[in-house]
């Protein structure tokens, strides 16, 4: 195959090609609070972050409608480095900030 | 055969006081055939239509006639088949008049009026391309309502599999007595444990040197196209007798369901007649499905799943499977839902609905009525709303159900995906009891959490693998994957060096590169990526690009 030929099909290097080929179709973000991570394709700076309750993995959200209606559309599940283990805790999780419900539309 | 020498009759009929003048118009397409074509009434609620053959020195004819579903007389077949190719439709006599059938339908026709049914006489048998005038929406919709109800009372459900080319059905009869072999096949390799799907596994004596046709015939019986079609899984399911015909060849149930389940021909080494190596594709979806659903139905596992439990798995499993229009993804689970609980779905099942309105009514169904907290298949069915250029109309939340390309498409797989190939690595985000909720309007969805963060910078798009044809498109790919990737850790550096709150640069880099590999470091034969392994990646990245320049340009 075409790695055999430039850098051989059993090395790191060409293991590590092999992984970011599963991020195609995907889009890599930093956020404000340092946060590295990536989404569904068509992410944009002012999307929002959030972790739902009993969800494996978070989600980024982009405001719908009036910013006063608080309101969102899901953009994307996401890895995010730091947020893919939560505290195992049913009644408390280590998130700073409050809980809420969050409307989808 | 009858035939009229002109196009239409026109008949005087001249009563004694007035005048009438009756015009007796026959159609003009087919000019072999003096019937007229077949009207249909209106259904009462309640109401379904049923065929009976009548075979006569003038051919095979059919009788429709209207009966009530409830009434506790009546008993009755019903037809399980694939409505294939819409190209070319056939003349079916009903009533004395003439009605237009596709193919696959009118091929089946004569063995129907030849089923051994109960007792003497032949049972009447439900048709839905037949039984449901399928030019009014609002009758279709209706009926829609009775599947759970008729499938269920049917005495048989005869399953159509298609007659495959004469050249193959020929050999049908010696398929199906090959399909115990094929069971003993898959028995012998668990016994073994050899893994399933290992390929080059020597096969059973019985299953070598066969004529190539015989493989086809098999082929046409485990991997029909009927056991892709999304209706017939809630018609297989809901059966209590179920019958496979093939021609006019019979097989039992348990023995196709035995055989489709040990069936692994790509992993087959065996050789035809002729010496060749015989080649297998690997099967589209899992032929599996209906026999799972149909199991839970019958109450033959041990555990219960309650309708939106059934609905939810349907859903994730049958993303393979096919319907002509968008609508049928759901229409065609429905039939799961009995008849008195249709209403309480909040499925309004009104002809003029949009597939948006469809669609959200039936994800709020599966998303209130299933626990996120009781099944890992809530987020995933959560998880199948991303996808891009989604029917109009859908709320975020909503996935496109009748989006078929995910099941081509490896690349949109979701992030629970990255996570599943280590078991360690598996993601729990959020351990916290999941609260779902309707919101004001029914677009809504309210879902209990934190917002927590925000993004600020969108690095570019990972680039996609073009078919262009060249020959070079290969190594273009893993240039432009190369260059992609120095780009955006140059950007990554910039961007994290100006924050308030410093780390290291190791501490820096770690998070670059595992982000880039969802936190997944190990490979099958043990070996783990590490922070030098990224330190090699990115002294190689340059010269390794170098040389793809060169070797393209040449």
């Amino acid at each position: 195959m075409l790695t055999a030929k430039y850098i051989g099909s059993e090395s790191d290097v060409a293991k590590i090609l092999t992984k970011q080929a599963l991020l195609t179709r995907r889009q890599l973000f930093n956020t404000a609070h340092g946060r590295f991570g990536f989404t569904t394709r068509g992410v944009q700076p002012g999307d929002i972050v959030c972790v739902f309750h009993g969800a494996s993995t978070p989600h980024v959200l982009r405001r719908a409608g009036q910013r006063e209606s608080q309101v969102y559309q899901v953009i994307g599940d996401a890895y995010i480095h730091g947020l893919m283990h939560g505290k195992i805790d049913l009644e408390a999780d280590d998130i700073e900030a409050e809980e809420q419900d969050i409307v989808l539309v | 055969m009858h035939c009229s020498h002109t196009d239409s009759q026109a008949t005087r009929i001249i009563e004694k006081d007035t005048a009438y003048i009756l015009y007796n118009m026959t159609t003009k397409a087919d000019a072999c055939h003096d019937l007229p074509t077949f009207h249909y009434d209106t259904l009462q609620p309640g109401q379904i239509r049923l065929l009976s053959p009548n075979e006569s020195e003038d051919g095979l004819h059919w009788t429709l006639q209207t009966v009530n579903l409830a009434s506790p007389d009546l008993k009755f077949d019903a037809l399980s088949y694939t409505w294939g190719s819409q190209a070319q439709t056939l003349t079916m006599v009903c009533n004395n008049h003439e009605m237009q059938v596709h193919h696959n339908l009118h091929s089946a026709l004569p063995h129907l009026a030849r089923r051994m049914g109960r007792g003497v006489s032949l049972l009447p048998i439900w048709v839905d391309a037949v039984c449901i005038n399928q030019a009014d929406n609002e009758e279709k919709v209706r009926q829609i309502r009775l599947m759970n109800t008729l499938y269920g009372r049917a005495e048989t459900v005869w399953v159509w599999l298609g007659c495959a080319e004469p050249e193959v059905q020929v050999h049908m009869p010696r398929a199906i007595s090959l399909l115990p072999h094929v069971v003993e096949q898959g028995r012998s390799r668990e016994e073994l444990k050899i893994p399933r799907n290992f390929r080059s596994h020597e096969v059973v004596d019985a299953l070598h040197g066969l004529e190539p046709a015989v493989w086809t015939a098999m082929l046409h019986l485990l991997r029909n196209a009927w056991y892709q079609r999304v209706w017939i899984v809630q018609e297989a399911a809901l059966a209590r007798d179920l019958v496979f015909l093939c021609g006019e060849n019979r097989i039992d149930s348990k023995l196709l369901e035995d055989a489709v389940s040990a069936e692994e021909f790509h992993s087959y080494k065996v050789r035809d007649v002729n010496g060749e190596y015989v080649k297998f594709k690997t099967s589209e979806i899992d032929q599996n499905i209906m026999f799972y659903i149909r199991a839970i139905i019958q109450r033959k596992v041990s555990y219960t799943v309650d309708t939106p439990g059934l609905l939810l798995r349907l859903a994730l499993l049958m993303d393979g499977h096919s319907c002509s229009v968008a609508q049928d993804r759901v229409l065609g689970m429905l039939g799961l839902v009995k008849t008195e609980e249709i209403d309480a779905t909040g499925v309004t099942l009104r002809a003029l609905d949009s597939v948006a309105t469809l669609y959200t009514q039936f994800s709020t169904y599966i998303m209130l009525h299933n626990s996120p907290n009781d099944t890992q298949f809530w987020w995933r069915y959560f998880n199948l709303a991303f996808t891009l250029n989604k029917h109009a109309g859908l709320p975020s939340w909503v996935p496109d159900l009748h989006d078929q390309r995910k099941t081509t498409n490896p690349a949109h797989t979701t992030i629970d995906h990255f996570g599943r190939e280590q078991q360690a690595v598996k993601f729990q985000a959020s351990w916290r009891k999941g609260t779902i909720q309707r919101g004001k309007s029914p677009d809504e969805l309210v879902i209990r959490g934190k917002l927590l963060d925000e993004v600020t910078l969108v690095y570019r798009e990972v680039p996609v693998m073009t078919s262009t044809g060249r020959d070079t498109e290969a190594a273009e790919w893993m240039l432009s994957m190369l260059e992609w990737e120095e780009e955006v850790f140059q950007n990554f550096l910039q961007e994290t060096k100006s924050e308030i709150n410093p780390r290291t640069i190791e501490e820096l880099e770690e998070q670059y590169w595992r982000t880039m590999m969802a936190n997944n470091l190990t490979f099958q034969g043990g070996t783990t990526i590490t922070a030098d392994s990224w330190k090699v990646y990115h002294q190689v990245s340059k010269e390794v690009q170098e040389m793809i320049k060169r070797e393209i340009q040449r």
